[in-house]
């Protein structure tokens, strides 16, 4: 594998995210699990950026990106996600996460429909009920005082290695116990997830194998055999890994080969992903409630979409901004920018501070 | 070696000459077939598990080169039919692997002959009717012998069975065999002591809670992490259904399957209490 790995640090609501980009191609967004960070995929992130670009996250509060004033959740980390790929200038992104990630994958194809080509869900339940009785005591107990005992783990000596701040590993515990206390059931969510989506557990995870396949079936899987034409197959698609645990899942190459051909496949055409749910009324649709823009009709969507967002649909506007001011807002990359000032010299005008 | 030419025979089996092959050295492992098909038709599986043992492929009643005799086709009695072969040739215990219908002979091999059976994985199958889609019933029902004319299954019969014109009665016999109302009851899954792979695909025939449920029978469904491993182990494989459209069926998936088999296979023995 190339050295071509890029660590960086993206500001997103308000939040310092470091991301690392690992090979090249189509975008993977990579998440990970509870307390870990981009190092517990170990040798499976190489595998992965053998034929993508993998845009690997430590979420808020774990690894090198800092907490902040504000809880965990996975609806807010999702979030922070769908901004990343605003941020990094992509229309679409497959996201893939493991456990806690995986909470947070399923949340940004949710909240953010319009940012997730495909979506790869590793080891974990979409309601609290389906992980095994035993695991959720396990997180009753994760919290303050958690703290000291677990400074013996190997996930301590990894937060303590990387972390901004490694004083508020307490924090991230009480934070983390709050969220894996919290009761939820995203059924009636994942029955409308539209993105092509996989799950993979392995067969003596923590997730309760029966539940899995009911997550299968709420994406449209299990209800049918394929047919003599393949015609009965869904999008949905299920991975079930022999001999493999919650704690071995997120590291076994087996992980990689099963993941990598359901990216690779074209995503299927009957798959409307914007345009068809009126639930996602944007996209194609959105600029009739727009006013009058007259930004370049170059511009990817998602700097448009973080233009719109800022109130700046006319490109004298920016002349009253410095190119530093418009880089800040997620969404807008170099192009973009480039794309701007083309249009300010055509007008013979600029940006703020002249360039 | 490899690609060294099986060794071939038939033996006398229950009032059948049936036809095997004997492919690879090592640990012996018993490859089972699915309905209408025969041991070629089982694709890279058998030259590839034979790279690390010795794989003994037979052909079932009425299949391939094993021609029919007078009875019905039954689960049971293909179990019965394999265990002979087993000791016709000096076998004492053999792994056992058997996709669909050979995987349904594979776990009645494991009921009916325990001592046989070291390991066993089975493919696509199912232990009661209601394992599969309902609608695969109405299926079988529409099947009739000009429904393969044609046919790679059909062509190889043609080609290899002692009896050429018996196929419109191998098609009865197993249309009889599909509809007859499957109902074992658990606990004969849940008596199996050898360690079991339970293997489908996610757009299978079997339906994936059936699969679950099988797996629970033989000891799964615990969290590893706490519970160690159980004996049994479970696979279902992303993108894959059970035979057509061509390309996408169990078998074809041979690269996690080689993978995945021998890896169980190779495991040591789970320590008996």
């Amino acid at each position: 594998m190339n050295e071509a790995s890029i660590g960086n640090y993206a500001e997103v609501n308000g939040l310092e995210m470091y991301y690392e980009v690992h090979g090249s191609g189509e975008p993977l967004v990579l998440l990970h699990g509870g307390v870990g960070a981009i190092e517990m995929f170990g040798g499976v992130l190489p595998l992965l950026a053998e034929g993508r670009q993998v845009i690997a996250v430590d979420l808020q509060a774990h690894g090198r990106t800092a907490d902040f004033d504000r809880p965990l959740s996975y609806e807010s980390m999702a979030d922070d996600v769908g901004a990343l790929i605003d941020h990094l200038g992509f229309e679409r992104a497959d996201v893939m996460g493991y456990s806690l990630g995986d909470g947070v994958a399923l949340q940004t194809a949710i909240r953010h429909p319009e940012v997730v080509r495909k979506l790869v869900l590793v080891s974990t339940p979409f309601e609290r009920d389906g992980w095994y009785p035993e695991i959720l005591t396990g997180m009753g107990q994760m919290g303050t005082e958690a703290a000291e005992p677990m400074k013996g783990t190997p996930m301590y000596q990894l937060y303590a290695s990387i972390a901004p701040k490694p004083e508020d590993w307490p924090v991230l515990l009480t934070k983390l116990g709050r969220l894996l206390g919290q009761d939820y059931d995203w059924s009636e969510e994942v029955e409308a997830i539209r993105a092509p989506t996989m799950i993979v557990v392995g067969d003596a995870d923590s997730v309760r194998t029966a539940h899995t396949v009911r997550f299968f079936e709420l994406l449209g899987g299990g209800k049918a055999d394929a047919g003599w034409d393949g015609s009965g197959m869904s999008n949905a698609r299920l991975a079930i890994l022999p001999a493999t645990t919650h704690y071995d899942i997120f590291s076994s190459p087996t992980l990689a080969s099963t993941v990598t051909p359901f990216l690779d496949a074209p995503m299927p055409e009957d798959n409307h992903l914007v345009t068809d749910d009126p639930a996602d009324a944007g996209g194609g649709t959105r600029s009739n409630s727009e006013p009058a823009s007259d930004l370049p009709s170059e511009l990817a969507k998602p700097a448009r979409r973080a233009l719109t967002r800022a109130g700046y649909v006319r490109v004298e506007q920016f002349t009253k901004l410095t190119e530093a001011e418009v880089l800040r807002s997620h969404g807008m990359g170099l192009k973009a920018l480039d794309q701007i000032r083309h249009a300010l010299a055509a007008r013979g005008q600029s940006f703020a501070d002249g360039s | 070696m490899t690609d060294a030419a099986p060794q071939t025979g038939y033996a006398p089996v229950n009032g059948l000459e049936m036809y095997y092959e004997i492919h690879g050295t090592g640990r012996p492992l018993v490859v089972l077939h699915g309905a209408y098909m025969t041991i070629d038709a089982m694709g890279e599986i058998v030259p590839g598990l034979a790279k690390t043992r010795q794989v003994i492929a037979v052909e079932l009643q009425g299949h391939g080169r094993t021609a029919d005799v007078d009875r019905p086709l039954s689960y049971e009695q293909m179990a019965d039919d394999t265990a002979a072969l087993l000791r016709h040739l000096g076998i004492e215990q053999a792994d056992v692997f058997g996709y669909s219908m050979g995987g349904a002979a594979a776990l009645q091999i494991a009921i009916r002959h325990p001592d046989l059976v070291r390991k066993l994985v089975a493919a696509s199958a199912a232990f009661n009717s209601s394992g599969a889609y309902p609608e695969m019933f109405e299926m079988i029902e529409t099947i009739t012998p000009e429904l393969f004319a044609g046919s790679p299954f059909e062509a190889a019969y043609l080609e290899i069975a002692p009896n050429p014109g018996d196929f419109p009665n191998l098609v009865e016999k197993l249309k009889q065999l599909d509809l007859t109302p499957l109902d074992w009851p658990p606990e004969s899954i849940q008596g199996i002591a050898a360690p079991t792979m339970v293997i489908i695909g996610d757009s299978d025939a079997t339906r994936p809670e059936h699969a679950v449920e099988m797996f629970k029978l033989l000891g799964g469904g615990v969290m590893g992490d706490l519970a160690g491993l159980p004996k049994s182990q479970l696979a279902v494989l992303p993108g894959t259904t059970h035979f057509v459209p061509p390309g996408s069926g169990l078998l074809d998936r041979a690269g996690w399957l080689l993978a995945m088999i021998p890896a169980f296979l190779d495991a040591p023995m789970p320590e008996t209490a």
